[in-house]
């Protein structure tokens, strides 16, 4: 018996035994009257019963529903019966026919003994049907030469093929039925999250005599008697598609995994966990602290303001020798990985794995079209994508929008059921929790990675020894023309990037990464519980515990652009966020600053403290001397100079001198390194006249003031809200490099 | 891992070559300053004069950086407070100029290790380098500012550094050289006020670079407007620190004087000597003038001329950019001469000798081969020549020797010595302006009051009524005009007051004793 769907009626035809005219017929009654067409074919006299019964039983291409009738096992109403509820329902028809008790299992081995089945390869099965072409099977066997992968996923992804097409020879070929058009999840009763997690199995029926579960590969023996021990009955296996499995996974198991996206760190880890903002512990030093500084103030508070002067100044010195340091290093010893075009040219796209693309998406749909072409522009092979758009269940428009949209088969849309709190990791932690690839990245709804970052992030990993789970991209953005607020942004990110983090990286010291752009190994990111969903910046959270689990990262020379923000409420809201991230990061990581030390060292610890500490606490104690500053200046009154006695008063000069210089001359030259850095790479996304505008960064340092005080207000009021960031609020940004010429032409004329 | 860039690693330059030539040049500077301030007794005025501004610092109460005062550039005096930290356990550190050589060696062996260091970028033999830097660094008008403390070897050290990085910059045009330009102008702000015209000199030659270069334009896009915003750009990256200093430099003088430009403008200002200055003729005048005291700064110039001419690449722009470099200074130093605003010292025409040297890692890269071998001759026997120069005009060139003879005022000493053992008790006013030295031998520092102390101003006022014992005052002329009693009291040098007695008279100083 051959595997070969082509109908008995063709069948016929090609073997002689009627003529097209009779077919026809004979299909018309059949559609009036649903009777079977062996059944037409002989009432209406086209042919007779014992030819009829011949044809069946010596025909290689005889389905088993044909050759079990002939066998008299079966007869017409229960075949019609069979057929009824394998539509329904899938699976396969003998498997059903013994289920309805119609015949027994050793009749049923009997005729398959008899009429043993011949599989051919995918694509000659294909072919044999007449679902492609011969030129379209080379073509997909080229593809699958060049970069791998599997061939039904090349058919799909060259639209030869529909996933049901493809799924269904896939099921004849490993002996398996397909879910019917009925097919639903089993809800109650549905097999424990571990095991079909374990398996990748969802319980479809469960019949008193046979449990269908639907299967992405077929489980071999062992998996079986797991399934089948548990469900106290046999097992019937049906392939479906990951789409499908999807589908059926979320209708079962979407509360357990949101579950498991909110509290999985927190059960795994509890002391990584935002959840409690403050232990016992900390709010005992911290009550402590502010009883200290009141008596202080009552026994003797000059004394009290000139310790906490230097306390502060200790800290301004101790950042602006930091970044002092990290910025040469960042300048002279370059460490990014690079890679040219003829590596990445040489990449055997065989060799590639499957990479998962993260994309969090909230009310996002001016943007969210973009980025997914530009991910299906990307230079990766894209059946070996991983795309999953992350959208929270009450974001109805974003969802209604994707929807609409006709996504390639490597994109699946994932809604996060809603639950608080309502963040970005955790909707990364809910897609992480199905994803295929070996490597993850994130990217946000308006992020323009560059197409070939994928294969350098690949690149990197191949390179670089295990220690290294993460290698982080540049970001950087493409709206820096638009107004002052941007061209300032765009300078501090161009620093941070281009000579921060990449100083930052040689001095071995914790890392908060970038909010996109991060690529991971999987296995890495899965076994330190993925993101804490109750940090507003989980980036700079998992960089900390990745440097605490003695593990690197690497900064790769790829850009992702985005979009700076050009409104000023707007920007302090992210920023406020971030700098509200930063401070519940440090005190998770607190919790034992003992254990914490001897985890990570004198150079980790005393990182940390400038890197998480320091960001929030600077712009919050900046304004108290700024606002000194001018008094004395106005006023040159006498308490101000008691504050700054002797050697104080030289190193809070240079701190003010040349600490600030510093910084705003920093953020010039890291612009003024990325803008070469594109001319040489023959990209222009900005223009050299924004550098002159890093003068104005001591107006953003107010901003940034303004932000730390409102996430400071946050941090106590709502510390896990999320601010959310408005994006699409800049004009159409060029594309391509000519467009990119086209666009500072027309900037500069 | 990839490194980003491949370092161009010339294993002949050894690292111990440079460092060797560091250590060799630094020692023997540091014998010759020593051995000239200690033993011989030479101690130039402007050298000791900056050594005493850092011993305000650490000796006057109460003790604070402002006590170094904001006419001269503070940077020369502030390397040294680390020396007249010493000088409390051994005087003659400062008093002798040790720490003063000591100070002028680093730099001079700096930029020693600079010339090589830039060699050694531009892939140039080892002997070929060694030779040219060896020729300059023991110059004897190098060597001998090398040792002496003056700030000119400062100067020229941060000259090179910037000439350095300006010709690496131009052939590799990293922004790290832009940097290290920057920081070059800062440290040259902080030294000489020159910086400034020079710093003009280098805008120009960049932009030059940029106009003229394909490759500054291919990054623009050949866009004349993005080429001006490509230009502007590099222009803040490289500028930007030193206009930051020369504003914090303004708004520290603000600060504390109430006076931005107090260092201008103040009666010990440069202005305030510019009336004191002989006329030089006008422009013609001057323009004899200064090439009188030049013309051996010229030598490597020509030298450098005339391998382009030889080469042909006489009209390049690079001619132009070197000469913008290396005339620019002196081209303002001979326009404030001819308006009788600067005095005319032949250490202020050594600068386009040294921007010459800085210049002949790119010269010579320029060329390859025998081309290069005989470039190296000419510019070799250019630096021989001056050497030669130099050598007989220290001992022989009236003209040339003069900047050699400006000491400290005579009998400081002696002024000190009697003030130690006859006035050791007493409250003692004095000017620091010509009475630097004096101040720097004394030995109970607590009783003199001078520019530095807060009470001085009114000191002068009503020495009487301030508790002043004794006074200190030089002879009128050219520079005891600008000392504050003097000013003060016109004719007291000459002719006594009624309020005080004249008890010792040494040298160009009379002592006063306050009547009370």
């Amino acid at each position: 018996m051959k595997n070969n769907p082509v109908g008995l009626g063709k069948q016929l035809l090609h073997a002689g035994y009627i003529n097209q005219e009779q077919l026809d017929s004979a299909l018309y009654f059949q559609k009036t009257e649903g009777s079977l067409l062996g059944e037409i074919l002989v009432s209406h006299g086209y042919m007779t019963k014992e030819k009829l019964d011949d044809f069946v039983s010596s025909n290689s291409s005889a389905h088993l529903g044909e050759l079990l009738m002939h066998y008299g096992y079966l007869s017409a109403d229960q075949f019609r019966e069979a057929l009824s509820y394998q539509q329904k329902y899938g699976g396969r028809l003998g498997t059903i026919c013994v289920s309805l008790g119609f015949l027994t299992e050793r009749q049923l081995e009997n005729v398959l003994k008899k009429h043993s089945i011949v599989h051919s390869k995918l694509g000659d099965e294909l072919l044999s049907q007449g679902i492609i072409t011969p030129e379209q099977l080379n073509n997909a066997l080229e593809m699958q030469k060049r970069s791998g992968g599997r061939l039904g996923e090349i058919f799909v992804f060259m639209e030869y093929v529909t996933q049901e097409q493809l799924y269904r020879i896939l099921a004849n070929q490993q002996d398996l039925g397909r879910p019917g058009k009925n097919a639903a999840p089993v809800r109650n009763d549905s097999l424990p999250y571990e095991l079909a997690q374990k398996y990748k199995a969802v319980l479809l029926r469960n019949e008193k005599k046979h449990a269908v579960i639907g299967v992405v590969e077929k489980l071999g023996d062992l998996p079986v008697r797991e399934l089948s021990g548990y469900l106290h009955k046999p097992v019937e296996q049906v392939l479906i598609s990951d789409a499908e499995k999807y589908g059926f996974w979320e209708q079962i198991y979407n509360e357990q995994e949101a579950k498991i996206s909110i509290f999985g760190l927190y059960d795994e880890n509890p002391e990584y966990s935002a959840i409690v903002t403050f232990t016992s512990a900390q709010v005992t030093v911290l009550l402590g602290l502010a009883l200290l500084i009141l008596a202080g103030v009552m026994i003797n508070w000059k004394a009290l303001i000139l310790g906490l002067c230097i306390f502060f100044q200790l800290i301004y010195l101790l950042m602006a020798m930091m970044k002092f340091v990290i910025v040469l290093k960042g300048a002279r010893n370059n460490t990014q990985l690079r890679y040219s075009d003829e590596e990445i040219h040489a990449v055997k796209e065989t060799d590639l794995p499957v990479y998962t693309l993260l994309i969090p998406v909230y009310k996002e749909k001016e943007v969210i079209s973009q980025l997914i072409e530009r991910i299906k522009k990307m230079d990766y092979p894209k059946h070996k994508l991983d795309v999953r758009i992350l959208l929270e269940e009450n974001d109805i428009e974003t969802i209604q929008i994707i929807k609409s949209m006709d996504l390639p088969f490597y994109f699946t849309m994932i809604v996060v059921p809603e639950s608080k709190p309502q963040t970005k990791p955790k909707a990364c932690n809910y897609g992480l929790l199905q994803a295929r690839g070996e490597y993850v990245v994130i990217y946000d709804a308006e992020d323009r990675p560059e197409p070939d970052q994928l294969k350098k992030a690949y690149l990197a990993f191949k390179e670089l020894s295990q220690e290294y789970v993460c290698v982080q991209a540049k970001l950087n953005y493409f709206n820096s023309d638009q107004n002052i607020l941007t061209k300032v942004f765009t300078q501090e990110y161009s620093m941070w990037f281009e000579l921060l983090l990449v100083g930052i990286m040689q001095m071995n010291v914790p890392i908060p990464l970038g909010g996109t752009s991060n690529h991971f190994k999987m296995s890495f990111l899965r076994s330190v519980g993925g993101w804490d969903p109750f940090n507003v910046t989980e980036d700079a959270d998992l960089g900390i515990r990745l440097y605490q689990y003695h593990y690197k990262t690497a900064i790769l020379d790829s850009r992702t652009w985005e979009e700076a923000n050009s409104k000023t409420k707007n920007w302090i809201r992210q920023r406020s966020r971030w700098i509200k991230g930063y401070m519940q990061t440090f005190f998770v990581h607190m919790r034992r600053p003992v254990e914490l030390y001897k985890k990570i060292g004198f150079r980790g610890f005393v990182g940390y403290i400038a890197m998480i500490f320091g960001t929030p606490f600077l712009p919050l104690i900046n304004p108290i001397f700024w606002a000194l500053f001018v008094i004395w200046i106005l006023t040159k009154a006498q308490w101000i100079q008691s504050m700054f006695p002797g050697i104080l008063y030289y190193v809070a000069l240079i701190q003010m001198v040349v600490g600030n210089f510093i910084f705003i001359y920093m953020n010039m030259l890291g612009t003024y390194y990325v803008i070469k850095d594109c001319a040489r790479k023959k990209q222009y996304p900005f223009s050299y006249k924004i550098i002159k505008y890093g003068l104005f960064v001591p107006f953003y340092w107010i901003l940034m003031s303004v932000a730390a005080y409102k996430a400071l207000f946050q941090f106590f009021i709502n510390p896990y809200y999320w601010e959310k960031t408005q994006h699409g609020l800049t004009e159409g940004a060029p594309e391509t490099a000519e467009g990119m010429k086209t666009k500072i032409r027309e900037k500069t004329d | 891992m990839h490194q980003v860039e491949s370092k161009n690693v010339d294993k002949s330059h050894k690292v111990w070559n440079r460092w060797g030539l560091f250590i060799i040049i630094f020692v023997m500077e540091t014998i010759y300053g020593i051995y000239l301030g200690y033993f011989k007794n030479v101690l130039l005025g402007d050298s000791v004069s900056r050594t005493a501004n850092a011993f305000y610092v650490l000796y006057c109460k109460p003790y604070r950086l402002t006590s170094m005062g904001l006419i001269w550039n503070p940077l020369p005096s502030i390397l040294q407070l680390p020396f007249i930290l010493a000088s409390k356990l051994w005087r003659p550190i400062a008093t002798k100029g040790i720490g003063a050589a000591i100070v002028s060696a680093l730099f001079a062996a700096w930029q020693g290790k600079v010339l090589l260091d830039t060699f050694k970028a531009f892939k140039i033999e080892r002997l070929f380098s060694l030779l040219i830097t060896g020729l300059f660094c023991f110059n004897p008008y190098i060597f001998f500012y090398g040792a002496n403390g003056m700030s000119e070897m400062m100067a020229s050290a941060f000259i090179i550094k910037i000439v350095c990085s300006l010709v690496l910059w131009m052939k590799e045009g990293k922004g790290s050289q832009l940097i290290e330009i920057g920081i070059g102008f800062v440290g040259m702000f902080l030294t000489r006020y020159e910086s400034i015209p020079f710093s003009v000199a280098v805008c120009l030659a960049m932009c030059l670079h940029i106009f003229f270069q394909k490759k500054e334009k291919r990054g623009c896009l050949d866009r004349k407007k993005e080429l001006f915003y490509y230009m502007e750009a590099t222009m803040w990256v490289t500028f930007l620190p030193m206009i930051y200093t020369v504003l914090v430099w303004l708004f520290y003088n603000w600060m504390i004087t109430g006076d931005p430009l107090y260092f201008m403008d103040s009666g010990y200002s440069i202005s305030a000597y510019a009336n004191y200055y002989s006329g030089y003729g006008g422009y013609t005048g001057a323009l004899i003038y200064v090439w009188q005291r030049s013309w051996p700064f010229f030598m490597l110039i020509g030298g450098v001329l005339l391998v382009r001419f030889f080469s042909k690449r006489f009209l390049k722009i690079d001619t132009l950019i070197f000469l913008i470099l290396a005339l620019g200074n002196i081209l303002f130093i001979y326009d404030r001469i001819a308006k009788n605003l600067s005095a005319g010292y032949v250490r202020y025409f050594c600068y386009p000798f040294i921007v010459a040297i800085a210049w002949l890692p790119y010269e010579l890269s320029e060329m390859k081969g025998i081309r290069r071998r005989f470039s190296v001759g000419i510019v070799s026997g250019t630096l021989a020549l001056t050497m030669i120069f130099f050598a007989w005009a220290f001992q022989y060139s009236e003209t040339m020797r003069e900047d050699t003879l400006l000491m400290v005022p005579g009998n400081s000493g002696e002024v000190a010595d009697y003030i130690n053992s006859n006035l050791k008790n007493e409250k003692i006013l004095m000017d620091s302006y010509r009475t630097y030295y004096v101040v720097m031998n004394i030995n109970n520092i607590n009783n003199v009051v001078t520019s530095c102390n807060p009470d001085f101003k009114e000191s002068v006022k009503d020495p009487e009524g301030n508790g002043i014992d004794y006074l200190v005052v030089p002879e009128k002329g050219s520079y005891g005009n600008m000392d504050a009693l003097n000013r003060a009291y016109p004719k007291l040098y000459q002719n006594g007051a009624d309020w005080c007695k004249e008890v010792a008279s040494i040298g160009e100083f009379k002592i006063y004793k306050v009547l009370k």
